[in-house]
């Protein structure tokens, strides 16, 4: 991990990131918020509950989107006077199409899951998730896809007896 | 004058076998990220039915203690809490090992984890009874007073930006807040969806934001960076660099003995309510979140000082402090013992038993370290491509599996793409675990305080001594922690780091 | 995504026989260790054996049984899963909060257990009677706790309050633990739950919510006694999801009665004070129907719901 090749562009779209983040953080409140004041949170669901349920939860969206708003401003008075200013917790050398479709991977397995058990998406999603990984070893991969995906499995469900959720239940898979 | 039969029983091959394998089996289990002693107490818990009373106990007292000690050592190493408990750990552990002292930062967490643990036995063993009637004093609007002074501990955590922390910390209460209404039963911010209703688990949310994310991180970079940390030795501190450090292992011991002893609250809890103050007392303070190993003996002894004394309600009046002790009640239950006030009258065979065994477990723990340690360091040699695949697979099993709901899993992810972005943009993720930690105890008991009050909060500080203390504890911290920092850092914008650490 | 589910679910077929003659899955709305888990627990290996059947039980937790309780409603109703349900999510929740099922989306199978609940106060309190403590209440403010707001302890509480028209306030906790040391501490008056808590707590038992005196507690009187015609207890049973085959039901219920006539299930419950208390599907379902509507009559009382 060495900075010295860093270009100026690079710190530039690093810092740009850096303010993507934190606005879509403070959007994060307001989202809340709204959706809370407009019903569609779900509050309707216990009318003698009266609004004392949403007090505090609404001080704190309040907070959050108040203390964003200062540091968001903080940072693009920061930006646009030095926009590659050096950033010390930055991690340059990410590469962004890899780490997205590791993510996809992984929320794609998650999201599967609930839908046709464990023992399938593992199956279909690990061994993706292996190369992307950067398993380049067939063998290794055999292994690890052996021992992550049906060793698990069958560790749990039958040698310690806690369920992993299953297509059919009571099913083998 | 003391009757010792109940040696008898602990030293019976069964009792021995039990606490080695259940605190091996602990520490392995804590140190995998998504695996943490709920699923550990939980695995352990059917063995137990065909067991004897002192055996089964003794194997979840092991599972318990070790994994709240194992939790550190993948605090450490990759940089997430095997459990929540060692979420405070991570602050100081992981940049030691960034420095190439993986080995000693270990150290230390071992070493402060027995010792807060042997002192909780201490505490357990000779004052159970009077601390847990000190203990029923703390009423709601005292708990409150208690908690509102640990979310203190966000402006300690929040290194970098103060400003990010705190809106991080409101973050982390508000999220924790969607689901069941604790006082009306009404559904908040479910958006219809009964999953929801349940609340977003702590387990899976911290799993997600550490583990994953830092899977995310590393695989991003392609194997581009060796691991540092395989064939990772254990290393004790020496005798001598221990000096100027056993006054905060004390009070972090203390510290954890105390918050172990009120119901509902939790080792997390303690961890960072003693992180907090060794920052604030500690000499070498300003090296505090950049490596410090002042940082790891709070964190550490004072979880693992939670797990003795979790015990002293259980034993002392039969409520159980958490989850895990109330595993080990319902254990008391099935072997015919009943756990109540009436447990030390009764059964006191039982309860010295108890005693005994937490002891030798956690001189067990600093046995079996070296060997788990050794294991964990062989496991990192591994290419990290294999090795943080697992970690996403175990995060997803862990998450799975605490309330066997694979929704849970699908949160645990979301929250590893939340936690990698909040990275890069330059947020601390401590203050917003320690919102998620604390938030749901902060509301319950503000508004239990709130109907005993009649909706009155500036009575709150009248309400007891121990309230009043509590709360002039809470502003004091805040007068001269967060706020004196927002104002220097107002009048000095680009000195504000510097100024920050001037004491 | 039609032909990867067919694809999916035809590659499970091929390889698993017919599901429900393996393994029955029994779902428990609450985390292992918790009091209906236990329970569940000790039921399970007489069931199987009855049954000829492995079961296993899986943990579905969160919200009050809820979670656990959708599960199982949601389940294919072969026979494959079935759950061991507590009172609170069969007959009180889905009247207090919208849940994706309600009393009638199960196949009854039997009831196993019901449990009366006491009212209790602090052991060494000045109060000694129900009489003394309705006086005070009329005269002043009286604080009672829960484990959570819609248990059986807040129900009973609300109830009563409601009946004897006192001036009470509910304070609600996570669960009975922290709700005890309230009430050793003072903060919480009075509170209702079972033996075992009056076992195993600091607390006295001022009355039980019971028709009739408990062979066990013979000195107790009832609230039917003391004027106040009040009946709660904590319950459990066997459901599956609705739709269960006849015949099914009846070899379950079958099964179930055998299981809790066993000496394991109970010297379990004698040590827990628990009551045994058999229905078959029939019985039972009228039971939960007829249960259901006296909880959300209480929950309208103390103005929970509409």
């Amino acid at each position: 991990m060495t900075d010295s090749s860093d270009t100026s562009d690079e710190q530039v779209s690093r810092s740009i990131g850096r303010l993507i983040v934190s606005a879509a953080f403070v959007v994060a409140s307001p989202f809340f918020l709204a959706a809370s004041l407009l019903g569609a949170a779900g509050s309707d669901m216990n009318i003698a509950a009266g609004d004392t349920s949403q007090a505090l939860p609404h001080i704190l969206l309040v907070v959050w989107v108040a203390l964003g708003l200062v540091d968001l401003f903080r940072e693009a008075t920061t930006f646009f006077r030095a926009p590659a200013a050096p950033d010390s917790q930055g991690r340059s050398d990410d590469d962004p199409v890899l780490v997205l479709a590791i993510m996809a991977a992984t929320v794609g397995l998650a999201v599967a899951i609930v839908f046709f058990g464990y023992m399938v998406p593992i199956v279909l999603i690990l061994p993706l998730l292996l190369r992307l990984a950067g398993v380049r070893s067939l063998g290794g991969g055999i292994v690890a896809f052996l021992i992550l995906g049906p060793g698990l499995w069958w560790l749990f469900n039958d040698g310690l007896g806690i369920r992993l959720p299953a297509l059919l239940s009571g099913g083998m898979f | 004058m003391v009757d010792l039969t109940f040696l008898a029983d602990v030293w019976a091959p069964a009792t021995v076998v039990a606490m080695i394998v259940g605190t091996a089996l602990g520490i392995i289990i804590g140190a995998l990220p998504g695996l943490g002693s709920v699923v550990g107490l939980s695995i352990c818990l059917p063995f137990t039915f065909g067991m004897d009373t002192v055996p089964s106990l003794a194997l979840l007292l092991g599972v318990y203690c070790g994994s709240v000690y194992g939790g550190s050592i993948s605090a450490i190493l990759i940089n997430s809490p095997g459990t929540p408990q060692s979420a405070a750990t991570v602050l100081d552990g992981y940049p030691m090992a960034l420095q190439g002292l993986a080995g000693k930062a270990l150290g230390w967490s071992t070493a402060s984890s027995v010792a807060g643990g042997l002192i909780s036995c201490i505490v357990l063993i000779v004052a159970a009874p009077q601390l847990a009637h000190f203990a029923t004093r703390f009423g709601s609007i005292e708990v409150f007073a208690l908690i509102l002074m640990a979310l203190t501990c966000i402006a300690a955590v929040s290194r970098g930006s103060m400003l990010k922390g705190l809106s991080m910390g409101s973050a982390g209460i508000f999220l924790s807040l969607i689901g069941t209404d604790p006082v009306t039963g009404a559904a908040r911010f479910t958006f219809g969806i009964q999953f929801f209703t349940a609340g977003l688990d702590l387990i899976s949310v911290v799993i997600g934001l550490f583990a994953v994310s830092e899977a995310f991180t590393r695989l991003a970079q392609d194997g581009k960076n060796e691991s540092v940390f395989s064939g990772v030795r254990l290393m004790l501190p020496s005798l001598s660099e221990w000096k100027g450090r056993i006054g905060n292992l004390l009070r972090s011991s203390a510290i954890g003995c105390f918050i172990g002893a009120l119901p509902g609250t939790g080792a997390a809890t303690a961890a960072f309510i003693s992180y907090a103050t060794a920052k604030q007392l500690s000499p070498r303070r300003d090296n505090f979140g950049k490596g410090e190993p002042d940082g790891v003996i709070a964190a550490e002894s004072s979880n693992n000082a939670v797990t003795g004394s979790a015990m002293i309600p259980t034993l002392a009046l039969g409520i159980p402090g958490d989850v895990v002790t109330a595993i080990v009640l319902s254990a008391m239950v099935v072997h015919g013992i009943t756990p109540g006030v009436r447990l030390m009258s009764e059964h006191l065979d039982v309860v010295n038993a108890i005693f005994a065994v937490l002891v030798i477990i956690n001189i067990l723990m600093l046995i079996l370290a070296f060997p788990i340690v050794r294991l964990f360091g062989k496991l990192l040699a591994i290419p990290e491509s294999y090795v943080m695949t697992g970690v996403i697979v175990f995060s997803l099993i862990g998450a799975i599996t605490v309330r066997g709901n694979a929704l849970d899993g699908v949160v645990a992810v979301a929250f590893g793409v939340f936690g990698y972005a909040l990275r890069r943009g330059g947020y601390p993720l401590a203050p917003f675990v320690i919102g998620l930690v604390l938030g749901p105890q902060f509301e319950e008991n503000l508004r239990r305080g709130l109907l005993l009050s009649d909706g009155d909060i500036l009575s709150f500080p009248t309400h007891s001594w121990i309230a009043l203390v509590l709360f002039l504890v809470t502003a004091g911290l805040i007068l001269f922690g967060p706020l004196q920092t927002l104002i220097s850092g107002r009048f000095a914008r680009s000195e504000t780091a510097r100024l920050s650490r001037e004491p | 995504m039609k032909i990867i589910t067919l694809a999916a679910i035809g590659v499970a077929l091929s390889f698993s026989t017919s599901a429900s003659a393996q393994t029955v899955e029994m779902i428990v709305p609450f985390s292992a260790g918790g009091g209906t888990d236990s329970v569940a627990r000790v039921f399970e290996p007489g069931f199987s054996e009855a049954l000829g059947q492995t079961t296993v039980i899986r943990n579905v937790a969160g919200a009050s049984g809820t979670i656990g309780a959708a599960a199982t409603a949601d389940a294919a109703n072969d026979g494959s899963t079935i759950g061991y349900l507590p009172i609170g999510p069969l007959a009180i929740q889905p009247s207090l909060r919208k849940t994706s099922y309600n009393a009638d989306s199960f196949s009854y199978i039997c009831q196993t257990t019901s449990t009366p609940v006491f009212l209790l106060e602090k052991k060494g309190s000045e109060m000694k009677s129900v009489k003394q403590w309705v006086e005070r209440g009329k005269a002043k403010r009286i604080v009672y706790g829960s484990s959570g707001p819609g248990t059986i302890p807040h129900l009973a509480m609300a109830a009563f309050a409601a009946t004897a028209g006192l001036k009470a306030v509910h304070l609600p906790f996570k669960g009975t633990g922290p709700a005890m040391n309230a009430m050793a501490g003072g903060e919480i008056d009075l509170f209702a739950d079972t033996a075992t808590v009056l076992e195993g707590n600091d607390v006295t038992a001022l009355a039980v919510f019971a028709p009739e005196r408990l062979k066990t507690y013979p000195d107790i009187p009832t609230m039917k006694e003391l004027g106040y015609d009040l009946d709660f207890s904590v319950w459990q049973g066997l459901v599956a999801p609705k739709g269960l085959p006849k015949d099914l039901q009846q070899k379950y219920a079958e099964a179930c009665q055998k299981a809790i006539a066993t000496d394991r299930f109970k010297s379990l419950a004698e040590k827990t004070n628990t009551g045994i208390k058999y229905r078959g599907p029939d019985a039972f379902e009228a039971f939960v129907a007829e249960n259901t509507k006296k909880n959300r009559k209480i929950l309208a009382e103390a103005g929970l719901v509409k």
